[in-house]
């Protein structure tokens, strides 16, 4: 069962698995996406300037036509070759590698040999006509934050999911009393009070009044008692 | 079942498929990977259980990951038969141009159209030439295809045969690719590039007949002509294709459209670019060679007539779609 999806604000996708089961992707935008660009041109650009290097160096060997067409090769791989190879082998280029990005097929696969060329090769459409121009409007006027590229591929940009968090037991200070509700709640309700009680240790006390002050209709109390009562709602959420 | 029991049993099993995931991803493969699919379906489980009873985001969120770490494992198994590939491209290509026969013809058009124009243009009156050529691109031609320039003076230029095939790969190639992605934007970067290229290489061959040794600049160009010209029309026609998709989607959205027309589109995107890429060796490592121009011509003609054949009849059979 999953949860109900009614308009949403956020950006989640939930794709369903062949298994039967819901996970949820996080697209990527445009900034932290043009962010990743920048960094894979500063990479390039190193490459291109090593290679230059070295074809140098080898021409006073080899002859200059020989060096020359190797960098031409270089070259031609550099434009058109280098992000299919990071994306299918790595999952992401390292721009987008060290912004915390991956590529994925929106069924949330691993991008194939054929999407990642196609969303590569239509790079030169989405940049006109200058600056990504294309690939902003289509960024912004798709659901999933997909450039021309992306939607000829069948392919997002994603959030890389980040390491999982060491396991989380649940340690109240003081364990609160179990308090039932006193109206049925909807699923959404009843999630909104157990991700109140998963952060209740992250707040100050006076901002844990001011958002359980919010639900003084359900809980009847205000400041440390509705925190409390509130508390106590949650944790019988969880452990009924 | 309380998200502590739950966690509590199953905490040890995360942890084996965490650790499994680490070591596949660092390829060291160990026997006990086997278990991965299985350890995954559990997983699924787990987190539809999770989901299902509010275990709170950041169980929900751990597992999630998991989950798509553990996918991301298990499905990087799939392989690519190469020879298969290879042998279903030899007719699923041509298939393709025969199937967009009406967008091939466009591109036909678009190509010889302004090539032959250009020519004819350039013998009623040179300045048409002019308008289209600059003047380093003219010298340079001079220098190659010149009333009194030495055969192999044809490569003296450049240097060897190797820099130029790579020239030929980075330029013509290059090429083709920004024909098929232009045509996204609703035909017009095809449209454009097909024409252009017709445009260039009819002011060129118009300017040799009007200022050097034409039976030169022929025979120079027969041999890889075939490939370098239907590969171009071919990226053209991949590249109208997809921008047909945009302009007209049919009963599917543009989106969807734009997905599904790749694949059909796959054959041509493939197979533009690797025509040229035949034509790169040839013009690399055979064209400028000192065989007599008669030869030249001959093979230029065999190549013109294999190339026509394939795409005429390659793939013709019960599967074509």
């Amino acid at each position: 069962m999953a949860a109900p999806t009614p308009d949403r604000l956020d950006t989640m996708q939930r794709i369903e698995l062949a298994a039967g089961v819901e996970v949820e992707l996080h697209p990527a935008g445009p900034v932290v996406r043009a962010k990743a660009w920048l960094l894979d041109v500063l990479w390039m650009g190193l490459g291109y300037l090593l290679a230059g290097v070295v074809v140098a160096l080898s021409a006073t060997v080899g002859g200059m036509e020989i060096g020359g067409g190797v960098y031409l090769l270089f070259m031609f791989f550099m434009s058109w070759g280098y992000r299919v190879v990071f994306e299918v082998r790595r999952g992401a280029t390292p721009g987008k590698k060290s912004c915390g990005l991956k590529v994925v097929m929106t069924s949330g696969a691993p991008v194939t040999w054929t999407a990642a060329v196609l969303r590569n090769l239509l790079r030169v459409a989405d940049f006109l006509p200058s600056c990504y121009l294309t690939g902003l409007v289509s960024c912004l006027l798709s659901r999933r934050f997909q450039r021309l590229g992306d939607l000829v591929a069948d392919t997002m940009v994603v959030y890389r999911q980040q390491d999982a968090s060491p396991v989380f037991l649940p340690q109240e200070s003081v364990p609160v009393p179990a308090v039932p509700p006193a109206v049925a709640l909807s699923w959404e309700e009843r999630a909104c009070i157990i991700r109140f009680n998963e952060n209740l240790p992250m707040w100050s006390e006076s901002r844990r009044e001011e958002l359980a002050g919010q639900l003084e209709v359900l809980t009847g109390m205000t400041g440390p008692e509705g925190v409390q009562r509130l508390a106590g709602i949650g944790t019988w959420l969880r452990d009924s | 079942m309380t998200q502590l029991r739950f966690e509590q049993e199953h905490t040890a099993r995360w942890a084996e498929t965490e650790a499994l995931i680490k070591s596949a991803r660092l390829k060291q493969w160990t026997p006990d990977q086997v278990k991965l699919p299985g350890l995954y379906r559990q997983l699924c489980a787990d987190l539809s259980l999770a989901q299902h009873r509010m275990y709170g985001a950041r169980l929900c969120g751990r597992l999630n990951a998991l989950v798509i770490d553990t996918r991301e494992i298990i499905s990087k198994g799939a392989l690519v038969n190469r020879r298969r590939a290879l042998t279903r491209f030899w007719g699923s290509c041509p298939q393709a141009v025969r199937r967009e026969w009406r967008l091939f013809w466009i591109g036909m058009l678009l190509f010889w159209g302004p090539f032959l124009a250009f020519i004819i243009a350039a013998y009623q009156n040179e300045r048409w030439i002019f308008a289209v050529l600059d003047e380093g691109t003219m010298s340079s031609m001079d220098e190659m295809y010149g009333e009194d320039s030495p055969v192999h003076h044809l490569r003296a230029k450049f240097g060897s045969n190797f820099m130029m095939f790579a020239y030929y790969i980075e330029h013509n190639i290059g090429i083709g690719l920004r024909t098929i992605a232009g045509g996204v934007l609703a035909t017009l970067g095809a449209v454009v590039s097909t024409g252009l290229q017709g445009v260039l290489l009819g002011a060129a061959f118009g300017y040799t007949h009007y200022q050097g040794n034409a039976e030169r600049l022929y025979t120079f160009a027969a041999g890889h002509s075939s490939f370098e010209l239907m590969g171009l029309v071919i990226c053209g026609v991949a590249g109208m294709r997809l921008g047909m998709a945009v302009l007209n989607p049919g009963n599917l959205s543009r989106a969807d459209a734009l997905k599904v027309t790749a694949k059909q589109a796959l054959p041509l995107i493939y197979g533009g670019p690797a025509l040229v890429l035949i034509a790169a060796f040839i013009e690399g490592f055979w064209s400028a060679s000192d065989t007599p121009g008669t030869v030249k011509l001959v093979v230029g003609g065999v190549l013109w007539v294999l190339l026509g054949s394939w795409l005429l009849f390659a793939g013709r059979g019960a599967d074509e779609a």
